[in-house]
């Protein structure tokens, strides 16, 4: 919610710029510049941890190791690929049971 | 790959040690989960742009310092702790630390 919040706002910065320059205000660059930088900053931030594992990197075993992702809520399992030691996280009610 | 925060593990016993094992990261929020944070900062509460960070970064420290323990040959992790620390105003710094070791189980 606030996420789009602040793109609305963003936007509404780009086209307040946008209108100002148009209508004579040499002066009203910046609010176009900065509202273009934030729509690209909420659009195109990563802070996601994902890696793509190798495709030969299995088989998997389950750690027993369970968490809360406090993003989603939801209960995660930890899997290990013992050939190439990387880890995996599954959540468990969509896969319980299931090789990652 | 057994990651435990004690130093011995029950029912197994530590085989060859094979030396100490560290994953680092240091991650950080892009400019617009900063300012997120920002305005939730104001009414209070958890800034969970930033719990999302930390977590993040508490999994890929482990990952790493699986990884590396992996690529020194051993199957467990005994003493795991984790270090924290910020580097400018944005960034954090997480580290997992443990001693990387060959266990075994114990036979009955």
């Amino acid at each position: 919610m606030l996420r789009l919040l602040l793109l609305g706002f963003a936007i509404l910065l780009v086209l307040a710029g946008l209108v100002c320059t148009i209508a004579g205000a040499d002066g009203a660059w910046p609010f176009t510049l900065w509202g273009l930088l934030l729509v690209a900053a909420v659009l195109l931030e990563r802070w996601r941890y994902s890696h793509t594992p190798k495709a030969d990197d299995g088989p998997w075993q389950e750690t027993g190791e369970r968490f809360v992702d406090p993003e989603s809520g939801r209960v995660m399992s930890v899997w290990y690929s013992p050939n190439s030691g990387e880890r995996r996280y599954v959540p468990i009610s969509e896969n319980d049971n299931q090789l990652p | 790959m057994l990651v435990v925060t004690t130093e011995n593990i029950s029912g197994y016993r530590v085989k060859e040690v094979k030396g100490q094992v560290f994953g680092l990261v240091v991650r950080s929020r892009g400019l617009a989960g900063n300012i997120m944070a920002g305005l939730r900062s104001i009414l209070g509460g958890e800034i969970t742009e930033y719990t999302q960070l930390l977590e993040e970064a508490r999994r890929h420290a482990v990952d790493r310092m699986v990884k590396n323990a992996h690529s020194m040959g051993g199957n467990a992790v005994v003493m795991m702790r984790f270090d924290s620390s910020e580097m400018g105003q944005t960034m954090s710094e997480i580290v997992a630390y443990g001693t990387a070791v060959v266990v075994e189980p114990i036979a009955l």
